[in-house]
């Protein structure tokens, strides 16, 4: 990740799909499955990050055949990811006092 | 199966692009191939489609086509491919069928517009070169010693062929206008998904103007080649008379006795020609006799009278012989103003230019009276055609 800054959600979610390494159209249903179908990824969007991360090392590809690629979690994609959900936590756990406004 | 071809709006209007290809499926006329300015559809029942077009981003000097993962992709999300073209690869997909919009965040589609605007930089500065690179031609090849000088053989050109200077400079323009028309919608689609609001896929706005340039450009290009055409069809090449039938002077009406030849490939000839802002005649002839002699001898009938003075000046200026500055006034009687060096002589009568080259033998530093003779011998068969 650049700096430290926040990931955006789009991110977030490649990286939690691929704690099971997978290839583009898996992620996509994956995330569709974790979230309840609340975040539907476009295939642009999916092959923007996928781009990225792998450029920033936090995926690498796991196994390529002609028109698939399987891609994988490194262990700084999952450090990362793990201190994102700690941070998003947080900022769940800090919104408590919110509780008796709903 | 029946087809046909439509001009399709320019790469920059992604959002016209996509609707147009699903307006036409709705009529029944499915893309099949995108061209740089046409697009083929073939005849098959009207469907209701969604278009969508992903923009190749590649980096400098990589090709432009679209990496087979990310197509298989885009294809198993439910998105078919159909063609691409330079920049734009056109992916379609049955209305309804759930396939997702290629982006979630406008963002990230505005980071797939970079190669097109690289593209479009590009442009506008190779045609600014290209535009420079005339200028520095036209300049300095051909004894032009200046932009001025560039500028008078311009204008002659203009008079002699009006209708293709008009084509070219309109054509430029044209190109020219299109460019950096698509790079400025190319910026402004950029900074719509920077800010963060997504593309229109299906835009309503009719931007008459910009269809406006469009057309008069068209048309005006159109109507200059066919102008172009005709001055080329109608062009007469005719053998020169003995006696003068038009606007000029044979060599035995100026008291030359022999037999005409062709020393330097030209037979004795007048051609005509007719552009958009002048008649000329283009005369030459040689006789070979006890005493030789020779003339080339150009008349212009201008349309615009008052362009008369300009155009002799600008005739002078690109004199093939002589300096403009060897010029000297002469006076030839009837004649507006003439001027004249050893072998050239340029008058002007009303809307008529002359421009003479003549050298009757013996050679002499001062032809000045064959001059003058030649001149009103010219003006006597204008003035004989007009009554």
């Amino acid at each position: 990740m650049e700096g430290n800054q926040p990931m955006t959600e789009a991110m977030y979610y490649v990286l939690l799909a691929l704690m099971r390494p997978d290839h583009g159209y898996g992620i996509m249903q994956r995330i569709k499955d974790i979230t309840g179908g609340r975040v539907v990824m476009g295939p642009g969007t999916l092959y923007g990050i996928l781009t990225r991360l792998k450029r920033e090392g936090l995926i690498v590809l796991q196994e390529e055949s002609e028109r698939k690629k399987i891609y994988e979690i490194t262990d700084a994609g999952r450090q990362a990811l793990l201190a994102e959900y700690r941070r998003i936590k947080q900022l769940a756990a800090d919104g408590a006092i919110l509780e008796g406004e709903i | 199966m029946k087809r046909r071809y439509a001009i399709h709006p320019g790469d920059y209007a992604i959002g016209e692009n996509e609707k147009f290809y699903s307006d036409m499926a709705a009529k029944g006329w499915r893309l099949v191939k995108r061209g740089t300015h046409l697009s083929r559809f073939e005849r098959f029942e009207p469907e209701k489609v969604l278009y969508r077009i992903e923009l190749a981003s590649p980096d400098l000097f990589e090709g432009t086509e679209l990496p087979e993962d990310k197509l298989a992709i885009f294809e198993e999300c439910g998105w078919e491919f159909v063609t691409s073209c330079g920049l734009i690869n056109v992916f379609r997909t049955k209305e309804g069928s759930g396939a997702p919009e290629f982006y979630m965040e406008p963002e990230q589609q505005a980071m797939t517009l970079k190669g097109l605007r690289r593209s479009y930089l590009v442009g506008i500065i190779s045609s600014l070169l290209i535009v420079a690179f005339y200028v520095l031609i036209t300049a300095s090849v051909g004894g032009y010693s200046s932009l001025g000088n560039a500028l008078d053989s311009a204008f002659v050109s203009l008079v002699e062929y009006t209708a293709l200077i008009a084509f070219y400079t309109f054509f430029m323009i044209w190109g020219i206008y299109t460019t950096i028309y698509g790079a400025v919608r190319t910026g402004l689609l950029y900074r719509r998904l920077k800010k963060g609001r997504p593309l229109d896929h299906s835009p309503q706005k009719r931007r008459l103007a910009h269809k406006s340039v469009n057309v008069v450009c068209g048309v005006l290009c159109s109507l200059m080649l066919v102008m172009l055409l005709a001055q080329f069809v109608f062009e007469e090449k005719m053998p020169l008379p003995e006696i003068s039938d038009g606007p000029y002077v044979t060599l035995e009406e100026l008291g030359h006795t022999g037999w005409r030849d062709d020393p330097m490939g030209n037979e004795a000839q007048v051609i005509y020609s007719n552009s958009i802002l002048a008649e000329h005649w283009d005369v030459n002839e040689y006789i070979e006799g006890e005493k030789n002699a020779w003339i080339y001898e150009d008349i212009y009938r201008l349309r615009i009278p008052e362009m008369a003075d300009l155009f002799a000046k600008a005739i002078v200026a690109n004199a093939t012989f002589s300096e403009s500055e060897d010029f000297r006034e002469i006076t030839v009687p009837g004649a507006d103003w003439t001027r004249y060096t050893r072998l050239e002589t340029v008058a002007v009568y009303g809307q008529y230019v002359i421009y003479i080259t003549y050298s009757p033998e013996p050679y002499s530093d001062d032809n000045i009276s064959a001059a003058i003779k030649a001149v009103e011998a010219i003006l006597d068969n204008i003035k004989r055609l007009q009554t």
